[in-house]
């Protein structure tokens, strides 16, 4: 981190636009050089609407923070997910980053909890998002299906610091879900496979449930060996090994040109940012200790936009006389590097025509010292989503003040659809679920159960109609929280946990016990909660919320919640209507 | 021959629905005339045509459906071939039922269309013939000309043929769970026999169609044939999902 800001120019945004082209680009910014182009699917440039990438960026000639975002077609308007995740993402890098921190878990899992609270806002978006009015009703029917999903996004972002007092060796930070790709390479070399990345479309960010299908990839280095960071979404993906090798403005154009010629032309998003060597080669001659820096504040569910000039950290937060030293070394190297008669930073420069290739339509950088989010042409406060908000029924059970208090630190936990046991986040007790649900004999499902300490255990439900395969994705249903156990015994859920729209309303915890009652809130699927608590499911209607009061029962070491009273969400009178 | 290619705008999957409007189709079927439970379906489809083709706001033209309603003719309901787009904006039409069930006639126009089409469907995903109907034929056997079209091939793959047969006696047992159900297979006990000479005429489920079957929460087998036995709502709007189920890009 630089500890004095004050001698830098003030960051630099660039937010590539998505409604036109982008050719070639390349631009020196201090010790980076970059290049990017942008080129929407044939699809949309023929009917004139934005692409469903983003690229983001932003600067201060120390440090460079990036993301790569690829809207989900499938999904409600990808660009607008794109985009809001795009910015948001560097955002968080540039504010909320730890600071000198170079474990993987430390970097994941407040990225992960910033991505899961970005969707109140994000929500609220698509909520606003406007239809077009003369839509037919089966654009807009499916439209409306689409809003209720919500606006998905895979990512690429990163941070590229340079070295500076507070990290001698510099530091890289790359991360990531989804199919867009990252490649990173060293002087002579593919460091690709250091990352440890799986580039799986199925990963995403989603605005209504935040991350899902798998975790964040985090990968943090120091910039030893590091010379290039490529970012590209999976419309150029069949480039990647060209992209790697190196491949030259006017060639780069002629291959968008042709992808965009093919029947399943994509849009495209091109980033890479290349260390200038000379300025890495040469080490920063600071010996002062690194200041014992706390962590920044967590970040609000809704990060403010930054002011026209990003604030240095405040001096305040951290020890006086290591701050002070850190100043003075920084100083010192601007001196010598001043000396030396190379300027350590470079605005940033417009492209050169030299380099800026044939794909190029209308000028396309925007370059700004400001924050300010774009504005959506998809928005509009007026228009009210279909889709219900829903409220806790007037009968919901109260939290028993008997009950000893939850041990977790956040009361309902965050939890989210994860992938193996290794993922877990700190704090994380357990999260029923799995890629799929399988048949087990004896007309049992097994639920995959995640937990740090009994990795793979499994807790049995009785079978109910459910479909072998099914996504999780499609499947809602009350969120089940287990105690920690040190040994691989049976599995006893301690706390269940009513989640409404992403926002959890504990009724526990409690200790489940026979006959007592529970609530269970989900969203009505093929494969969902309404098959899975009973064959004779009196709800039909998929893609509704309802809520089911229900008592717990164990049968044969298996605990089973017996339906009682059905209610489906009421759009209209936006509460829950009994349904007989 | 995989039945992989995508559908696109630039290489739109092609689906030729045969509905026979014959005077039966006004039985009851869960409450409602069978034609309606047919149009129920029908639009069930088309929208998810629409869900699968809209980028932004838009429908991207990544199906051509053609649509002939038959009983003792052949109507070409909206007038030629028509992009989803096009569709959408004419919505669903309003299908009567008429007398008998010439079913030979329909697919030999049927046939006729794919050989006007099939010049032009390179690098397209292999077209559908997606017939329903809910009784035996009246006019000649349709086999032979289903045959004949079956062996027509494209890039990707033989010409698929769909069959949905509404019926209340196809199967020994009802189909509970219609999520659960894996669809008819070759081995499949069936009591009708007009429904056995269908399932001759139906092509085996392509994994890529089967996939978006699963994905849409259906439980379909591998060894699966496009033959759907329409004795609910729920499965004759699976029928008409299947016709759909074209991998989109």
């Amino acid at each position: 981190m630089i500890e004095d800001a004050s001698n830098y120019e003030a960051p630099r945004e660039l937010q590539v636009p998505q409604d036109r082209e982008t050719g070639v680009q390349e631009l020196t910014a201090g010790p980076f050089r970059l290049r990017y182009l942008y080129a929407r699917s044939s699809d949309c440039q023929q009917s004139g609407d934005p692409g469903q990438d983003y690229v983001a960026l932003r600067q201060d000639g120390r440090r460079l923070a990036f993301a790569l975002c690829d809207g989900v077609s499938q999904s409600f308007y990808g660009d607008l997910a794109a985009r809001f995740l795009g910015d948001a993402l560097v955002e968080w890098l540039w504010h909320y980053l730890p600071p000198g921190e170079f474990r993987r878990e430390s970097i994941r899992q407040p990225l992960r909890e910033h991505l899961l609270a970005l969707t109140e806002e994000a929500t609220v978006r698509v909520r606003q998002a406007p239809i077009p009015k003369d839509a037919p009703s089966l654009l807009r029917d499916a439209l409306e299906q689409k809003r209720a999903i919500g606006s998905e996004a895979t990512f690429v972002c990163g941070v590229v610091e340079m070295p500076g007092p507070n990290l001698p060796e510099g530091r890289v930070v790359l991360a990531w879900l989804g199919d867009a790709e990252l490649q990173l390479w060293g002087q002579e070399r593919d460091r690709t496979r250091e990352l440890g990345a799986e580039w799986i479309e199925a990963r995403r960010w989603s605005t209504r449930v935040g991350p899902k299908g798998g975790s964040i990839g985090v990968f943090v280095s120091t910039l030893q060996d590091v010379q290039r960071v490529l970012a590209y979404s999976d419309g150029i993906g069949s480039l990647r090994e060209r992209l790697g090798r190196g491949i030259g403005d006017s060639e780069l154009a002629r291959e968008v040109q042709r992808l965009g010629h093919m029947p399943t032309s994509d849009d495209v998003s091109f980033l890479e940012i290349e260390v200038l060597p000379e300025t890495v080669a040469v080490p920063i001659p600071v010996t002062v200790p690194a200041p014992v820096v706390p962590p920044p504040e967590p970040p609000p569910a809704i990060p403010p936009r930054p002011p026209v000039e990003i604030p240095p950290p405040s001096p305040r937060a951290r020890p006086w006389l290591v701050y002070a030293g850190a100043v003075a070394a920084f100083a010192a190297l601007c001196l010598v590097v001043s000396l030396a008669g190379a300027p350590l930073l470079e605005r940033i420069t417009a492209p050169s025509p030299a380099v800026t290739a044939t794909l190029e339509v209308k000028p396309s950088v925007i370059v700004r010292p400001t924050a300010t989010l774009p504005h959506s042409p998809n928005r509009t406060p007026t228009l009210e989503s279909p889709l219900p908000t829903p409220v806790p029924p007037t009968r919901m059970p109260q939290t028993p003040a008997s009950e000893t208090p939850s041990q977790l630190s956040q009361v309902p936990p965050r939890v989210a659809f994860i992938e193996g046991e290794d993922t877990l986040p700190e704090d994380a007790i357990v999260v029923v679920g799995g890629k799929e649900l399988r048949v087990e004999e004896d007309d049992l499902y097994s639920l995959r159960v995640a937990q740090r300490e009994v990795p793979k255990s499994e807790v049995l439900f009785p079978y109910r109609d459910l479909t072998p395969e099914v996504s999780l994705d499609q499947v809602q249903w009350v969120w089940l929280v287990y105690r920690p156990q040190a040994s691989s015994e049976q599995v006893v859920p301690v706390l269940v946990t009513l989640i409404v729209d992403g926002q959890g309303l504990p009724w526990g915890p409690v200790e489940l016990q026979e006959g007592r009652e529970a609530w269970v809130y989900g969203v009505n699927s093929p494969a969902g909660l309404c098959h899975f608590l009973a064959q004779d499911c009196p709800i039909e209607e998929l893609g509704v919320p309802i809520l089911v009061k229900g008592s717990w029962h164990q049968r044969e070491g298996d605990w089973k919640l017996q339906a009682i009273e059905w209610y489906r969400f009421n759009p209209d009178k936006k509460v829950y209507v009994p349904v007989e | 021959m995989s039945y992989e290619i995508e559908a696109t705008s630039k290489t739109p999957a092609f689906i030729i629905y045969l509905l026979d409007v014959s005077a039966s189709m006004r039985t009851n079927m869960g409450g409602k005339q069978r034609i309606d439970v047919v149009a129920d379906a029908l639009q069930a489809a088309f929208q998810q045509m629409v869900f699968r083709s809209t980028k932004g706001s838009r429908i991207q033209p990544r199906y051509r459906v053609a649509l002939y309603a038959y009983s003792d003719k052949v109507y070409d309901v909206p007038g030629g071939v028509k992009t989803i787009d096009q569709m959408a904006q004419l919505g669903i039409p309003d299908l009567k039922t008429l007398r008998t069930t010439d079913t030979a006639e329909a697919f030999r126009k049927a046939k006729k269309l794919l050989e006007q089409e099939l010049s032009q469907l390179g690098g397209c995903p292999a077209p559908l013939v997606c017939h329903m109907t809910d009784g035996e034929y009246t006019g000649d056997d349709p086999e032979p000309v289903v045959r004949e079209i079956m062996q027509m091939t494209t890039d990707d793959g033989s010409v698929l043929v769909e069959n949905i047969f509404i019926s209340d006696k196809i199967l020994p047992q009802p189909i509970g769970d219609v999520y659960r159900w894996p669809g008819v297979r070759p081995k499949t006990k069936l009591t009708n026999e007009y429904a056995v000479k269908l399932r001759a005429i139906s092509s085996p489920v392509p994994d890529s169609y089967r996939v978006m079957m699963l994905e849409m929460g259906y439980n379909v087998a591998q060894d699966a044939v496009m033959l759907l036995p329409g004795t609910t709502p729920a499965l004759v709007q699976m029928g008409f999902q299947m016709s759909a189920a074209t991998p989109v890009r």
